[in-house]
């Protein structure tokens, strides 16, 4: 008799050593993070702001609207995302020496963009104003195209030479 | 003899039920979707169908750790995008209607192990992120993976 409880003891401690190792089971789970990153903003400067000769005294203007002459930036990225156009605009030109300043000006109404829905440099698709902050969607194609002019007002006493100045325009995402 | 044969029997037929505690089911992994270069984009654990989620079947009352084995980075072939999991990006839900939307237990630490007990229901186990996309970023499909481990304490 003590003999078979014996027996069946060891039997049961076996069983439990047997068993034992899943009492401390570990289950796994394994996921994925996911995302999709789509393509990221370029803008190109595709064409200076070109006032060209300017007479001391003489204001002289470029429309936005002129082929060639007005500021232009090409835009590309995904197509219709949201986007946010800052422009930073210099209040003169500055000669390669920076000993003479000529002063630039630009109205509310000095810029111009198209998303393809409109007729182009001519024809925009809307107006913004390059001072202020502006949000606009790029187009079904994927690009935007932004146009800007200004005034230019030399004085009557403004030293001769080469003027420039940097037109910086920052793009981004919104995210929407 | 037979007759501790027998007890013997049940008593594994009871074992094997017992210890076989849990089980890890994966329901949804976590989604960004598309994403913006340099537009940093958050989903949040309550967010249904996006934030991530497991399932912890067993029996209930059984106590379980879990531990995340968490990535801070996606991936795209030689491509990196930081990926972020705050102290406060785990929620678990033990009771008999599990709610993601208001999780029993919320803003719980997914660095660190967490105990809790299989309800009736199972347990839930949700969790968020952030993904922070530089400016450059290259476009693409981006994807690490994230492994979560239950153990079953005995208790």
């Amino acid at each position: 008799m003590f003999q078979k409880l014996f027996k069946f003891i060891i039997g049961l401690i076996f069983c439990f050593m047997l068993v034992s190792p899943t009492a401390d089971a570990q289950e796994y789970g394994t996921i994925q993070a996911l995302a999709t990153v789509v393509t990221s903003l370029s803008v190109i400067g595709s064409t200076n702001l070109q006032f060209g000769a300017v007479t001391p005294g003489i204001n002289k203007s470029v429309d936005k609207s002129s082929v060639g002459t007005a500021g232009e930036w090409t835009i590309t990225g995904v197509a219709n995302a949201e986007v946010t156009l800052d422009m930073t605009l210099p209040d003169s030109l500055v000669t390669l020496d920076s000993l003479a300043f000529l002063r630039i000006s630009f109205s509310s109404t000095d810029a111009s963009y198209d998303d393809g829905t409109g007729g182009g440099q001519t024809a925009p698709a809307g107006v913004i104003d390059p001072s202020n902050f502006s949000t606009l969607r790029l187009g079904a194609g994927a690009t935007l195209v932004v146009w800007i002019g200004g005034t230019v007002l030399p004085s009557i006493s403004q030293t001769g030479g080469d003027y420039s100045s940097d037109v910086v325009l920052t793009v981004a995402y919104t995210g929407n | 003899m037979k007759k501790y044969s027998l007890v013997l029997f049940f008593c594994l037929i009871f074992l094997s039920a017992h210890l076989s505690a849990q089980n890890v089911t994966v329901n949804n992994n976590l989604t960004f979707g598309t994403v913006f270069p340099g537009i940093p984009k958050t989903i949040s654990k309550t967010t249904a169908g996006l934030a991530a989620e497991f399932y912890v079947s067993g029996t209930a009352g059984n106590e379980v750790t879990i531990d995340f084995a968490l990535p801070t980075y996606m991936n795209l072939g030689a491509s990196n995008m930081q990926l972020i999991f705050r102290e406060t990006d785990c929620a678990i839900d033990t009771s008999a209607t599990p709610d993601q939307s208001s999780p029993e237990f919320n803003n719980l630490d997914p660095w660190h192990t967490l105990t809790y007990r299989i309800g009736s229901n199972g347990l839930y186990i949700w969790l968020g992120g952030i993904i922070v996309p530089g400016l450059t970023q290259t476009e693409g499909s981006y994807s690490s993976n994230i492994v979560i481990t239950v153990t079953y304490t005995g208790n």
